[in-house]
């Protein structure tokens, strides 16, 4: 028994990971791996970044680039595209080459004639834009960026930023590649800046003609200086999920969503670096929860923030099913304030409240009052149905016992806890624990006993969920999905 | 005095629900290991034996694994029994299995614990392969993911030359024996030294394609 014999599950596993080149490599090794390079399973997903499909060149003014190779995506596209199940195209800053890899699939599809689609299984696609950013001070790198596929410039300024959208030739290529895509079932298209409601609008058009039916996944990030509500999204009528950015949302579009979308159930509000925050008014959501009541359904919705987001989103008012609330960033801290305003909104329907990507060269304030600890108590009882909690910031280890003997008494199933962030502390000595049926002086004996080692934390908090559990270092803090 | 004396029952009443009874496993060379139930949930080879024969005191035999894998497989299982499981909440079932194909694959996320445990097995001496083989053979899967992400590192940014010579796979030359392309496929396939227009697979050219 040697390598050769390794049993082709493991093979296909091993060669999913390995990018195409390695996958080569490895094919030509022996005679099991060169059949397992010919397992369809490993070639389901193609990501397009930027390196797949290109050779280096020297160019005299330009130093070192690279060049697309039609030859070899000609060569994929005829051996191993039929295989094709989820397309990624990441973002990538050389978009001529980006451009001919969309225009070499499109020409592919068109070549064939109709009945003939070769992406029979393509089921995903996934476009995120490369987004340039240069600052108004520095008037070189402006020009340095400008090439000619910007027919017109589609700017954002920010500050002094200046962030250059999509538009020109790259829109028409992107269009043309959705229009010729079919049946497809998620679909994410992010990071572009478009300014006004026929561009969007247009690039899902021509997904609508084709994948109208099939579309259960939708994922459209989209940045302008103002709010463009996105009808066409309500139109895909088996849609499941959602992710949106909170401009792209008006009251008539949830109205829409309501009464349209029967199979939605989680709908994502996203908000990111350039988003503008926005609000609806309260009342569309007590219109909302009457039609879904009537209707017996329920949303999930999750408010999440990502990227170099630095603010807090605006909550949407009392009847909304918020469920989650998740910060993906690193840029937010922990308000107090909005936990509170939080627990006023949603006590009956929060499940998750995550702060995720922990911080590090971060001020974390040290005195007890400036703390979100209280705050953190008070959502976990207050918040009757959660059952994820993830906490990044320094609390101390009474909290964490406290945290877990509240949320035990509810429903709290997952508490993720930074280790670096928990300091041995017990600031409750003189604080008068009289919730429904809590003994003050079993607590503070409990407490006591229970806070000055952290072993004797997780052995304690052990107990309270009935299984293991430690805090987490930050690797694993960051690992974590909620 | 009391709060104390309760509070180290309810410790020891948790682990042993959590543990259960113990189970014997015996290695092919007849060593045999105790292993609790925290362990037998993550080999589904170990469990449907174990839920098959009802073994009492009996050991469950291993024939294919040796004692001195068998003993660091224990130990893996050992660390990785209390980890989280993704359990399924009732409410989410129906969107929650597809969350995770939206994540690409990475093989660069092995925490530190499996990193060191995988390293004392080398390719030299065999050991990688048989505690893959083992992995594979017990059908525990964190640890088969390890291994095949460590693999997978290995083989990156190597020729197929390096490595054939890393793994130490006899390579027969084009046209003989029974790793010849011909044989494979009965055409003149992809020889990585000759440049051949028939050539399966996605590119003819023996070099690397990014380079």
């Amino acid at each position: 028994m040697g390598w050769e014999d390794l049993p082709t599950i493991l093979l296909e596993d091993i060669f999913s990971f390995l990018s195409l080149t390695y996958r080569y490599n490895c094919s030509q090794v022996c005679r099991s791996w060169y059949e397992t390079f010919h397992s369809p399973v490993i070639w389901y997903t193609l990501t397009f970044d930027g390196i797949l499909f290109t050779r280096k060149r020297f160019h005299f003014y330009r130093g070192m680039e690279r060049i697309f190779n039609p030859y070899r995506t000609q060569f994929y596209l005829s051996r191993k595209g039929e295989h094709l199940r989820r397309l990624i195209i990441k973002p990538i800053i050389e978009y001529n080459n980006m451009c001919d890899f969309l225009n070499m699939l499109t020409n592919f599809i068109n070549y064939r004639d109709h009945d003939n689609y070769p992406f029979r299984y393509l089921e995903e696609f996934s476009f995120t834009f490369y987004v340039l950013i240069s600052y108004d001070n520095d008037l070189n790198n402006q020009n340095a960026f400008m090439n000619h596929y910007y027919q017109e410039s589609n700017v954002f300024i920010r500050g002094k930023k200046r962030y250059y959208g999509t538009g020109g030739v790259i829109l028409q290529t992107l269009r043309r590649f959705i229009s010729s895509i079919r049946c497809l079932k998620r679909f994410h298209l992010n990071n572009l800046f478009l300014g006004s409601d026929s561009d969007i609008g247009a690039c899902l058009d021509e997904l609508i003609e084709h994948s109208c039916e099939t579309l259960q996944y939708i994922e459209i990030l989209n940045y302008t200086s103002h709010t463009i509500p996105l009808y066409i999204v309500g139109l895909f009528s088996n849609l499941n999920t959602i992710s949106i950015s909170s401009h792209s949302l008006d009251e008539n579009v949830l109205l829409l969503f309501a009464n349209h979308l029967i199979h939605l159930y989680r709908l994502n509000i996203v908000q990111d670096e350039l988003t503008t925050p926005c609000r609806y008014p309260d009342t569309v959501w007590s219109e909302i929860e009457i039609i879904l009541r009537e209707n017996k359904r329920q949303w999930f919705i999750q408010m999440s923030t990502q990227g170099k987001c630095k603010c807090e989103p605006y909550w949407p008012g009392s009847p909304a099913p918020v469920r989650a609330i998740v910060y993906n960033t690193c840029s937010i801290k922990v308000d107090k304030t909005s936990i509170y305003t939080c627990m006023e909104q949603y006590k009956t329907t929060l499940e998750t409240y995550a702060h995720l990507k922990s911080m590090c060269r971060v001020y974390v304030p040290r005195s007890f009052l400036e703390r979100a600890d209280t705050a953190y108590i008070g959502a976990v009882k207050t918040f009757r149905y959660l059952h994820t909690i993830a906490i990044k910031e320094r609390i101390s280890t009474a909290t964490c016992l406290l945290i877990a003997y509240y949320g035990t008494r509810n429903n709290l199933k997952q508490f993720y806890l930074r280790r670096n962030c928990v300091i041995l502390r017990n600031e409750y000595r003189k604080y008068l624990f009289n919730e429904n049926g809590d003994n003050n002086e079993f607590i503070h004996i409990w407490l006591e006993k229970n806070c000055r080692k952290y072993n004797q934390v997780e052995d304690a908090v052990t107990i309270l969920f009935g299984r293991q559990w430690k805090m987490l270092t930050d690797w694993e803090y960051n690992q974590i999905r909620v | 005095m009391a709060t104390t004396a309760e509070a180290s029952n309810t410790t020891t009443g948790n682990t042993e629900t959590a543990t259960g009874k113990m189970i014997k496993i015996q290695s092919n060379d007849g060593q045999i290991f105790e292993v609790d139930q925290g362990v037998v949930e993550q080999s589904s080879t170990i469990k449907t034996l174990s839920d098959l024969m009802d073994v009492g005191d009996v050991p469950i035999p291993l024939p294919n694994v040796k004692a001195s894998i068998l003993g660091p497989i224990v130990d893996f299982c050992n660390h990785h029994k209390n980890d989280q499981k993704p359990e399924p909440i009732d409410e989410d079932d129906d969107d929650d299995p597809n969350k995770d194909i939206y994540e690409p694959k990475r093989s660069d996320d092995i925490c530190e614990w499996d990193l060191n445990f995988i390293k004392q097995f080398t390719v030299p001496e065999g050991t990688l392969f048989d505690i893959i083989m083992a992995a594979n053979y017990l059908g525990i899967k964190t640890l088969l993911a390890v291994g095949c992400k460590t693999i997978a590192n290995m083989v990156r940014g190597k020729s197929s030359t390096e490595v054939r010579e890393m793994f130490n796979i006899s390579y027969d030359p084009p046209g003989e024996g029974i790793n010849a392309p011909n044989a494979i496929e009965g055409q003149a396939g992809t020889v990585p030294t000759t440049q051949d227009a028939n050539a399966t697979g996605p590119s003819p050219q023996p070099d690397p394609m990014n380079q």
